[in-house]
């Protein structure tokens, strides 16, 4: 259940992405029906050419016949503009279409392009030959509603021809073998158009098309019509879900105004440059543009999943690298910490086999017995020791614990008696802060251990232990201070190690762990401990505590 | 030869207590009467071997049984340290630690010792350690 639950999730995801904005086909509709509208509302589009007397206008000055000329030309400037334009956004679509091939490797793109570049040709020649740029047997009349026609004709049927080779004929997984067919097709297609060119130009008696005062003002256009009406609602929509994209997509979309311009044609427009004739050119440039805004977005998709997919790499890459660097160190750690826990463990139990054989050798021997057996009790005590303090060490940082306001004067030196120093030892506390928020179990461990190495390690029967308290922002600096022998600047980095002592067990009792935990636990906390100390000098313990810190910093 | 067995000295790097006794244990065990020298880290070897703050020179030949696990100064720093003395770089060292790690063995040898042997592989409290010396020196000249 739940299986196919995300999976219809992921299936409704994609289809999201290959898809045009909602927004855009209501734009496109509006813009189709638009120009319908406000010839409801009264609106004339068509163009009104100014006509003059030739044989007035044999006594004008030339630039007057110049601009009444020009003035009689409106209807053909205007188709012109409309038509260039038209050809010239057929023309962009193909630069992007191609452009975007070269990205995303998708043969849809080049083959509509392909099909748009050949339709844009027709609508160039058409409009050449109907401004006479190219030289045509038949007048303006015929040729350009016959040119139209067929224009509209070959466009409907390549758009149709290049689809339906797009679903025929899988994509070959040989690159060459698919541009090499792409090719074929296409010089067929550009045979066809320029032979049709061909026969309209050098015809002087071409087909009657218009016929103004039936219900089907121009039938040719009704073949274009039944044809993009065909595409955009059968065709085309199967070819967007054999091949979803956001540019096939945008190409049913493209069918809309398609359409619209042929209806405009067919049952509208009854002369040249008339009000049906220039809204139907005008919505033809449209319907180039919208496979062209296709495209565009198909692009930014493209793009964004690249750039998604580079940046997602990159992050994943810069993850792996650290995750690599901290696997390396916790390795390397554990290694050392195996190796030192191993070795430091067997010690008082190769002692208390040591001491085993000797009572037995020794049994006889009362006075001897009586040196061994405690020195058996204190290894097992060691032992014990060793055993406890490695297993709170492993322990910190573990679980999250909950803050407790700390007074940091009653807890210095309740901490202080609680290491039961002897007579001659006091504690002096020097600074004041706030009582502050903070895990107290780890807090204390942290003080107690310092304040006990201060007692411990001292080398006379008298000392003073100063804590200093002081607030900086996030943190608490606090200095366990003592007047003991203090520690030789080598050995500074070592006390901080697990298992490292700086004397014989035999002669200070200790299991080495106490600087090292204290270490952890502030670095736990997100806190650093540092060591200011010299021979003669006194030991500072300095440690900056992390204010209003419970949880435990992840150990990356 | 024999005169250099009788004169060579033992000197034991060991910071365990019951370790060091365990040797001269073992030492007595088999009437040795060669002089038997203890320090409890790399410094205080150092410092005997050169008579240094306040100690009385240890003269050669001498022996090192030498432990690797010491607090101050470890038994490869204390290789590290001999190797750079020119005067005591010819030292003749036996390692002796409970450390059985590949990378402890590589690093000792690395500094020429002249054997490493594993604690927790023998028994008899150092017996046949003590043995090996024995007839390490019986036979063997050392640096005088």
């Amino acid at each position: 259940m739940s299986n196919g639950h995300t999976s219809t999730q992921i299936h409704s995801h994609s289809r999201e992405t290959h898809r045009m904005p909602p927004y855009f086909l209501y734009l496109v509709i509006g813009i189709s029906i638009a120009p319908f509208l406000l010839s409801q509302v009264g609106m004339n589009f068509g163009s009104t050419p100014v006509k003059f007397d030739l044989i007035d206008a044999s006594q004008w000055p030339a630039h007057q016949q110049l601009d009444a000329f020009f003035y009689r030309l409106s209807g053909a400037f205007t188709h012109t503009l409309l038509e260039w334009t038209a050809f010239c956004a057929a023309i962009f679509t193909v630069c992007l279409a191609l452009n975007h091939y070269v990205m995303s490797k998708d043969y849809t793109t080049p083959v509509i392009g392909a099909a748009l570049f050949l339709a844009g040709c027709m609508d160039g020649f058409h409009t050449l030959a109907a401004d006479r740029l190219i030289e045509a047997a038949a007048d303006n009349r015929n040729l350009i509603p016959f040119t139209w026609a067929i224009c509209r004709i070959f466009n409907a049927l390549i758009l149709i021809g290049g689809v339906s080779l797009l679903l025929l004929r899988a994509p070959d997984q040989n690159n060459k073998a698919n541009i090499r067919s792409l090719l074929v097709a296409f010089v067929f297609a550009a045979v066809v158009a320029y032979s049709i060119i061909h026969y309209c130009a050098v015809s002087d008696s071409l087909p009657q098309t218009q016929y103004p005062n039936s219900l089907i003002t121009r039938p040719y256009d009704v073949i274009p019509l039944i044809l993009f009406t065909f595409a955009g609602l059968v065709l085309f929509p199967y070819f967007y879900k054999r091949r979803p994209s956001v540019f096939a997509h945008a190409l049913i979309i493209a069918m809309i105004p398609e359409a619209v311009v042929e209806l405009h044609m067919a049952f509208g427009s009854s002369a040249l440059f008339d009000h049906h004739f220039n809204i139907a050119h005008f919505l033809k440039i449209f319907a180039y543009v919208v496979p062209f805004c296709g495209l565009l977005v198909d692009y930014i998709h493209t793009y964004r999943a690249k750039e998604q997919e580079a940046n997602d790499r990159e992050i994943a890459e810069v993850a792996l690298k650290r995750y690599t660097l901290e696997l390396k160190r916790s390795n390397d750690e554990l290694d050392k910490f195996a190796h030192i826990a191993s070795h430091d463990l067997k010690a008082p139990l190769r002692g208390i086999d040591h001491l085993a054989t000797w009572i037995e050798e020794d049994k006889r021997d009362p006075e001897a017995l009586n040196e061994h057996i405690p020195k058996m009790h204190q290894r097992i005590r060691r032992m014990e020791k060793l055993l406890d303090d490695l297993l709170h060490y492993s322990s910190v940082g573990k679980k999250p614990l909950s803050s407790t306001s700390i007074n940091i004067h009653d807890l210095g030196q309740q901490v202080f008696e609680l290491c039961t120093p002897p007579p001659g030892f006091t504690l002096e506390i020097k600074g004041s802060i706030d009582n502050f928020e903070t895990a107290l179990a780890p807090f204390e461990t942290a003080l107690r251990n310092l304040i006990g190495n201060a007692i411990k390690h001292h080398d006379t029967h008298q000392g003073t232990i100063t804590l200093h308290v002081k607030d900086s922002d996030n943190y608490i600096e606090i200095i366990v201070e003592d007047d003991g022998p203090g520690i030789a600047k080598e050995y500074h980095e070592k006390v901080f190690e697990v298992f490292q002592t700086l004397k014989p067990r035999d002669i200070v009792e200790g299991s080495g762990i106490g600087l090292a935990l204290v270490k952890k636990i502030v670095n736990s906390q997100g806190g650093t401990i540092r060591v200011d100390s010299s021979i003669g000098n006194g030991t500072k313990m300095i440690i900056s505590w992390l204010k209003n810190s419970s949880q435990p910093v992840e150990s990356l | 030869m024999t005169t250099a067995r009788k004169e060579a000295t033992l000197l034991i790097v060991e910071d365990d207590d019951i370790d060091a006794m365990a040797i001269e244990r073992s030492f007595k065990k088999l009437k040795l009467d060669n002089n038997l020298v203890r320090a409890k880290d790399g410094i205080e070897a150092l410092e005997i071997m050169r008579g240094e703050n306040g100690k009385t020179k240890l003269e050669k030949p001498y022996l090192i049984l030498l432990d690797l696990n010491m607090p101050r100064m470890n038994g490869l720093e204390f290789l590290a340290a001999l190797r750079e003395d020119p005067e005591l770089s010819d030292t003749v060292v036996i390692v002796l630690t409970t450390s059985a790690a590949d990378q402890d063995q590589t690093k000792a040898y690395d500094q020429h010792v002249a054997g490493y042997i594993v604690k927790t592989e023998i028994k008899d409290s150092f017996l046949e350690v003590i043995e090996l010396v024995d007839c390490y020196w019986k036979i063997v000249t050392l640096p005088a």
